[in-house]
């Protein structure tokens, strides 16, 4: 069906194939990636206004707040969060309780990972876990690749676990209106599954060979976690903020609370406790800096992806492909989901997860009628969320976790190489994607 | 209008106790910048020509876990705090050792600005209030010599 159109498009031309070649062109320069992805998703968004296809209203209805809200907000509580030094302390103490082996570290810090993760975005995982992890590698003397390798894969896959823990995941949660408890309860089972077969297929390629003398191994015993906690009345106030949160996620739907509520809520409430008693010239020089380490480029990004989405939908093109993708599968709705879930995998490691995601969502939602309304559809958004979280572990430039870590490492002398990580995780990948695809065939089809 | 020569870096400017080559080993910088106790030292090849300047800082540095200095403009908060490390003067030394025979030029600050022989007083100034200690003074690629805190605080205090 193909909306009326209240503007006037450009020339009298065809909306479906203006619109069409508007999001081809945003797609094709971000995948290049010859100009930063924030600007010219912010083109594309005033093409689509500029052009006709969209009126300024209907381009800001298309911007999902429950996903902006909950990135911003999650973003100013970790940027708070994190000063008081509990993700360091949380790394030392677990590779203190393996005794300082190198093999029980790389398990350790895998599953570390994996829970921060689910709890916070995969980059800053990656960015608080892997300094505290270059630190024990250089004192125990051994190699740190099959450590930064492992993280990435573990801070991809635990991510997947909650509504929070990845973009992708987040973008669904915020479209499709599933909650926390949503995602906890049909993702975490076989995440579990997942990280115990990451961490085993990690022992067996590296761990089971690292080898630390004991003088080095007493070295990091001593290195003292509680000097971590930098902050301790910040971490107070961190923790009672993170488990309010944590607390309104679960009750979400008993509370009536979306999402983006939930995030901004908390950060509010942390950036007022955190700022309680200081001057005013002290409250903002506090808070410029925190709201300066909110992604900025990924907010935009979203913001300009969500306008050029609601163009190619508004002018019926995602219609048209969901009608072509269900021809496809014959309107098998276990074929759909494989389908979704491999193609989201394999796409998801070779090019940008979220222009994918935020394309398949109104896509997949277009199904619906098909397959006998939306609540019809919960299978497939799990598949979705499935292939394109796990999926960006299959190459370097998969997720920004990959790219942040490969970056971290290429400084500290570690190089970093495409071929060498693909050759061993991609199989992986596919691996998991495989356990998934069991999963949800042996649950939901 | 002229300017007046008292207002000029060159009025100002002093040798070096030492100016090290590119190829000097790290330890015997650390042994000079001992000595001297001075805040950096320029580095030129040997007929003078003006490589860089290697600055206390980076020794401090290379006695460190190297994720505790490097610099990551993109992700600010990359870097651990570092209050759990026990590091002993055993494992200091040890990181010393491993690059003390690294050649000067490996480890030179990109970073310190230069100024001209005719460049103001005013301007070192501005430098030298950016918590830059010392500045070499270079003209057609060559180092003339630097300016150092002293150089300037002696000359304004009407000292010596």
């Amino acid at each position: 069906m193909m909306h009326a159109t209240t503007s006037t498009v450009l020339f009298g031309l065809n909306p479906l194939w203006l619109s069409t070649v508007v999001m081809i062109l945003t797609y094709g320069v971000i995948i290049s990636e010859r100009l930063n992805r924030s600007i010219i998703a912010l083109l594309g968004a005033m093409l689509m206004i500029l052009f006709g296809l969209l009126t300024q209203e209907q381009a800001v209805a298309g911007i999902d707040f429950n996903t902006i809200g909950l990135l911003v907000g999650m973003m100013i509580i970790v940027s708070i969060t994190r000063k008081c030094g509990i993700f360091e302390y949380l790394a030392i103490w677990s590779a203190k309780l393996v005794k300082a082996s190198p093999a029980g570290i790389l398990a350790m810090l895998a599953v570390v990972t994996a829970i921060v993760s689910a709890l916070l975005d995969n980059v800053t995982t990656v960015l608080l876990v892997v300094p505290v992890t270059l630190i024990i590698t250089e004192a125990l003397k051994v190699n740190p690749y099959p450590f930064l390798f492992s993280q990435i894969l573990a801070s991809n896959i635990g991510g997947t676990a909650t509504l929070i823990g990845d973009p992708p995941n987040i973008l669904i949660g915020g479209q499709v209106g599933l909650s926390f408890n949503d995602f906890v309860l049909n993702l975490a089972p076989v995440v579990a599954v997942i990280l115990l077969v990451h961490v085993v297929s990690m022992h067996l390629i590296w761990g089971r060979r690292l080898q630390a003398s004991p003088e080095l191994r007493a070295r990091v015993m001593q290195f003292d976690e509680r000097q971590a906690i930098s902050d301790p009345r910040l971490l107070r106030l961190a923790t009672l903020v993170l488990a309010l949160v944590m607390g309104a996620f679960v009750m979400a739907r008993t509370l009536g609370l979306e999402s983006g509520t939930i995030g901004i809520a908390g950060a509010a409430l942390l950036l007022m406790l955190d700022n309680l008693g200081k001057s005013a010239e002290q409250q903002s020089e506090a808070v410029v800096k925190v709201f300066n380490e909110v992604e900025w480029i990924t907010i935009f990004f979203f913001v300009g992806l969500f306008v050029v989405i609601a163009g190619v939908e508004h002018a019926g093109l995602l219609q048209l492909l969901a009608d072509q993708l269900l021809a496809a599968t014959g309107g098998d709705f276990t074929r759909t989901g494989m389908s979704v879930l491999w193609a989201s995998a394999v796409l998801s490691a070779i090019v940008d997860n979220i222009p994918f995601v935020a394309t398949m969502i109104p896509l997949i939602k277009s199904m619906g009628p098909a397959f006998g309304g939306a609540d019809a559809l919960l299978p497939l958004w799990w598949c979705l969320s499935l292939g394109a979280c796990l999926g960006g572990n299959g190459t370097l430039i998969g997720a920004s976790a990959n790219l942040t870590v490969a970056g971290i490492a290429e400084r500290n002398g570690i190089p970093f190489h495409f071929a060498r990580y693909t050759m061993i995780a991609f199989p992986l990948m596919l691996a998991h994607v495989a356990i998934c695809c069991i999963y949800v065939w042996w649950r939901y089809f | 209008m002229k300017p007046d020569p008292d207002n000029l870096c060159r009025s100002v400017m002093s040798q070096p106790p030492v100016v090290l080559k590119p190829d000097d080993t790290l330890r015997s910088a650390l042994q000079a910048m001992v000595e001297y106790r001075v805040p950096a030292l320029p580095v030129a090849e040997g007929d003078g020509r003006y490589v860089g300047m290697l600055p206390r800082s980076r020794l401090i540095a290379l006695a460190m876990p190297r994720v505790l200095w490097l610099d990551d403009a993109q992700h600010p908060f990359s870097r651990v705090q570092g209050g759990f490390i026990q590091d002993t003067l055993a494992n200091l030394q040890e990181r010393i050792d491993a690059v003390a025979n690294d050649p000067v030029g490996r480890h030179i600050d990109p970073q310190v600005p230069v100024i001209g022989p005719d460049s103001t007083l005013m301007n070192a100034m501005l430098y030298l209030h950016r918590q830059r200690n010392i500045l070499p003074v270079v003209e057609h690629r060559q180092l003339l010599g630097i300016v150092s805190v002293w150089d300037v605080l002696a000359r304004i205090g009407r000292i010596g």
